[in-house]
């Protein structure tokens, strides 16, 4: 048992370490989020359990997601749509100066409404993607996600000729 | 172009008989709908393999029409509006490329499910026109050709076997598979080895599995597993008399007025009409889209479509019916040592549990068809595992909750699930034919598939996964659920096309000829007219070797 868990123990450290500094550090570096960063960070914190949203590049990751003209242009519209929505509904400026227990006030009166019930779940899909796709896709950075779960990759892992979408050309290419 | 024998599809249905004919010299044209991605394509890519359409069509160009039960009646949906995607692998080799590899021979009583057990009201039961004799030479040829791994041990249903044992040894197991056996002597039950179709050590090109711990849903990238493309069509190629081509999406069978197939019509990659003739054709394109294609195949000769005349074409698909259930293994729950080895990934389980495949209950009304439960982990893939922690009670959680539970399931536990396989009862709501208005991107009409299932499945289903959930008790797993629908593994799927000795109930012939078109073979899960408790693909397999011998023998060697 111990040899599974200290895998766990030691991939958790830098969380444990970031856990004991001042909370008044970590409010600030809340306070430094976009609203968009906030509303990800509110659904997978950085907290006592692991990495968040941020450090996964989850808002960035969306961001790939929302260019990729393969994918479904209404799925990628209802994604982006919700975070318009989300804009008219709420003062992002004011959200990005809330702290944690205000933001998630204002998340759980989004997750109250027939749009956002369905759109925050989406995101949160996205979000794993981030967490746990390979690194390759600029999520998952240095392969924290893997990590604070413990995750062992399989092999081969992805090189830019195979990954997506380059894998489609590589296919008629070959 | 012409060939001695044109293959429409390149999965298991086709491959040996792709393999079978080249080797014997006669030409051979393969036309793919998908395109030919090869072993160093393959990686451990979840992003590639699962969450987005790469080894699938894109269902805003190609759809199906589902026509699920609903209340007392059915409610049509196309999965792109429902965000369902029901296709398997579309590429060179098929879904067989993605498959995990868990065979089963179908029992001899399989053959003849009407006359062993007799009738059952409302489905459509018929004993196959063939027998398990019939096919064991050809189970036995699948274990060397396509490779399969395992271990033959006595138990109450172990068919007959022509040879003593597999001629590839069992893969590397985890601890669990011994616990699943003393949980199994515990209960008084036979826990039995799983063949699988992986290679346990190298078979020419093909190397060894290398326990990636990615097998289904993943390409392989050692060739291990027996895919068609890997184990088949590649020395097929190697003969110079296979011309494989992709991206080839046939959309009509041309008859010449006097019941005889001349040519195949297809979309080449850049969409332009393109036809293949030849002496015979083989359609393998698994079993809906085998029917879809008959049926897109009229003409004055065949009004209702190729093979049709009886209206027999799409009737009685099925698929596997069953239940799942699953079980968390907690770390702490097992030594030291034991949670260890538990946690150890990549080594496989290869149990599954046979004393009910025939069921004896007075409650079932006395002897029925039972079913098997193989037991396997859950996938590795950890972002589907994570989609899959994201609710509670439908509800979404997030925050710490959401971590806390995330990192208990990725490091404190390793979940052990079961699969329950049990007939799907062939009936009348089942079946394929073609939509009226919804096309795909080529203006062709898409598959409109209905999805009745029998009671008497979930009755079956529900008996079997229950001793399951005893197994999983008993062998120390926690938080233990399980259930059993009418909702179809859609990689499961054969007949509409059931072969037979009356044209007027069957499509095929016993040599899965069509009783209408002396030169049209069907050679996918189509031709069952049921399935057996067991995954189809080996049986699929050895059907197509089977065929090819008929073949051989119509046609000879070329050069003979």
């Amino acid at each position: 048992m111990q040899r599974v868990l200290l895998t766990g123990v030691a991939a958790q450290l830098p969380w444990l370490m970031a856990c004991t500094h001042d909370s008044k550090d970590k409010a600030d570096a809340s306070l430094k989020l976009t609203w968009k960063q906030a509303i990800l960070d509110q659904l997978i914190p950085a907290d006592q359990y692991g990495p968040g949203a941020v450090d996964f590049l989850a808002d960035k990751y969306i961001d790939w997601y929302l260019q990729d003209e393969l994918i479904d242009p209404s799925d990628r519209d209802y994604v982006a749509n919700g975070f318009k929505k989300f804009e008219d509904q709420f003062d992002t400026k004011q959200f990005e100066s809330m702290n944690a227990s205000e933001r998630e006030t204002i998340i759980r009166k989004t997750y109250e409404t027939s749009w956002g019930k369905s759109w925050l779940s989406r995101i949160m899909t996205l979000s794993f993607e981030a967490m746990l796709t390979h690194p390759i896709y600029n999520g998952n950075p240095e392969r924290i996600g893997w990590k604070w779960l413990d995750h062992t990759p399989g092999q081969p892992e992805p090189s830019q000729k195979i990954m997506y979408p380059n894998i489609f050309s590589t296919i008629n290419e070959s | 172009m012409k060939a001695r024998i044109c293959v429409i599809g390149s999965g298991a249905g086709a491959g040996p008989i792709i393999s079978e004919m080249s080797k014997a010299g006669h030409e051979v044209i393969v036309l793919e709908k998908g395109p030919w991605i090869k072993t160093e394509h393959f990686s451990k890519d979840e992003m590639v393999a699962t969450r987005r359409s790469v080894y699938t069509p894109d269902l805003r160009d190609e759809r199906h029409v589902l026509n699920r039960p609903k209340g007392d009646g059915f409610e049509a949906k196309n999965t792109y509006d429902i965000g369902k995607d029901i296709w398997q692998g579309n590429v060179v080799g098929g879904s067989s490329n993605f498959m995990s590899g868990y065979f089963h021979r179908m029992k001899p009583k399989d053959f003849k499910l009407l006359s062993s057990y007799g009738p059952t009201e409302g489905a459509n039961i018929v004993d196959w026109p063939i027998s398990y004799e019939d096919m064991e030479p050809y189970y036995t040829k699948v274990e060397t050709e396509v490779g399969i791994s395992g271990r033959a041990v006595n138990h109450p249903f172990l068919e007959e076997r022509s040879t003593e044992d597999y001629p590839y040894p069992p893969l590397a197991e985890n601890i669990v598979a011994k616990k699943l056996d003393a949980a199994g002597k515990e209960l008084g039950y036979n826990l039995v080895p799983v063949p699988r179709a992986i290679l346990s050590r190298s078979k020419e090109d093909r190397s060894a599995c290398y326990m990636s711990n990615y097998c289904g849903s993943f390409g392989c990238s050692s060739d291990a597993k027996g895919s068609s493309r890997a184990a088949l069509i590649n020395g097929a190629l190697a003969t110079g008399n296979c011309e494989l081509i992709p991206n080839a999406k046939v959309f009509h069978l041309e008859t010449n007025g006097k019941g005889k197939l001349v040519k195949a019509w297809y979309y080449d990659g850049e969409e332009k009409k393109q036809s293949v003739e030849a002496d015979i054709f083989v359609v393998a394109c698994q079993a809906i889209e085998s029917s879809r294609l008959l049926l897109m195949s009229k003409n004055k000769e065949f009004e209702h479509g190729l093979a049709n005349n009886y209206d027999q074409v799409g009737k009685n698909l099925v698929f596997s019916a069953g239940g799942v259930g699953s079980c968390n293994l907690f770390y702490s729950d097992f030594s030291e040592d034991d949670a260890f080895k538990l946690a150890l990934p990549g080594l496989f389980i290869n149990r599954a549990l046979y004393d009910w495949y025939e069921i004896d209950d007075p409650d079932l009304g006395g002897k029925v068809k039972g079913g098997l439960a193989d037991f396997v982990w859950e996938h590795a893939n950890p972002i589907t595992k994570a989609v899959k922690l994201k609710k509670d009670n439908g509800k979404l959680i997030w925050g710490s909750e959401l971590k806390k539970k995330m990192k208990a399931h990725f490091t404190e536990q390793r979940m052990l699930k079961f699969e329950v396989f049990v007939d799907w009862n062939p009936n009348d709501n089942c079946h394929v034919s073609l939509a009226k208005k919804v096309k795909d991107k080529w203006n062709d009409p898409v598959a409109n598939v209905k999805l009745g299932f029998h009671d008497q499945d979930i009755k079956i289903g529900r008996y079997v996964s229950q001793k399951a959930v005893e197994v999983l008790k008993q062998v120390g797993g926690k938080n233990v659920s399980w259930g059993v629908g009418g909702n179809p593994p859609f990689n499961l799927q054969a007949g509409g096309c059931r072969f037979g000795t009356d044209p007027k109930t069957s499509v095929l012939d016993a040599n899965c000829r069509a009783h209408d078109v002396d030169n049209l073979y069907v050679t996918d899960g189509s031709f069952m007219p049921t399935g057996g408790s067991v995954t189809f693909t080996w049986t699929i397999y050895a059907n197509s070797f089977r065929v090819a011998d008929h073949l051989l023998e119509r046609l000879g060697t070329a050069n003979a």
